[in-house]
């Protein structure tokens, strides 16, 4: 009789314990199910991709035609420059403008397709260019590998020529110009280069 | 006084909602939303640089008598 009595308490026992998982798995589902709850939180979330991109919104210089001053060795030609020394080609002063359109910071490479002897021939050419700070926006060629505002012999296989190129908008422009010194038995005729810069994300 | 016979049934459906409840819990705590996308690492651009230069002008240096 004693067996039976604790078996009853056994199940009433269990009976409870179920009917109160019952009832919070209940608010549980209704919760989940409604929407309802006493505090509720959500997150935003958004992911803004890294993009490394530049490009020269300035991507020509054209020094037009001319010739080397009879007598003289060679004729220099300086793209921030109007006219020619020991020469008499003209022009408007011409920079390329190298701008930082991506959104994040770039190690910048610079190289051209050819060297001053494949570009101009003859003897002792000189083919150059000059990395500038554009306009006001100092601090544009962060820790540079080249001489800023100075006069740098081009590279066929690439020079590191700023370790940060930034992308804010108030130094994300660079102005590069170039140098061509002429030799008077340089090979006559239309001659054309071309500067690749490559941007490599930091 | 709750009889074993409806015990057992209320067992039965305390563990189905208990196993229902949990697994909508899991499955929406376990919800991500796939945000990432490609990165680019690298760009490069181009300038070109022209020049004409004409043939040298031959100084005429023969003096007329």
């Amino acid at each position: 009789m004693a067996k039976t009595k604790n078996d009853n308490n056994g199940w009433q026992i269990v009976a409870y314990v179920a009917i109160a998982v019952i009832i919070v798995s209940l608010l549980v589902l209704g919760m989940r199910l409604t929407g309802y709850a006493i505090e509720s939180t959500g997150i935003v979330r958004v992911n803004i991709s890294s993009t490394a991109a530049i490009n020269f919104t300035s991507n020509l210089i054209n020094f037009g035609n001319g010739t080397v001053n009879p007598g003289k060795p060679s004729a220099t030609l300086e793209s921030n420059a109007t006219a020619a020394v020991d020469g008499d080609w003209t022009w408007t002063a011409q920079h390329f403008i190298l701008e930082n359109v991506g959104n994040t910071n770039v190690a910048l490479n610079l190289k051209t397709n050819q060297d001053a002897t494949g570009f101009l021939g003859g003897t002792s050419p000189a083919y150059q260019y000059s990395v500038n700070d554009y306009n006001t926006e100092t601090g544009s060629c962060g820790t540079p590998l080249v001489t800023l505002e100075g006069w740098n012999t081009v590279s066929t296989i690439g020079t590191d020529i700023c370790t940060s190129f930034p992308f804010t908008d108030a130094n994300d422009q660079i102005q590069i110009d170039v140098r061509l010194v002429i030799p008077s038995d340089a090979s006559p005729g239309e001659l054309s280069d071309t500067f690749t810069a490559t941007g490599t994300a930091i | 006084m709750i009889s074993k016979k409806v015990a057992v049934v209320l067992v039965i459906i305390a563990v189905i909602l208990a196993t229902i409840s949990l697994a909508y819990t899991l499955v929406n705590h376990n919800q991500k939303i796939s945000t990432e996308a490609p990165s680019s690492e690298s760009s490069s651009g181009s300038g070109k640089v022209g020049v004409i230069v004409n043939p040298p002008i031959v100084e005429d240096k023969t003096q007329t008598p």
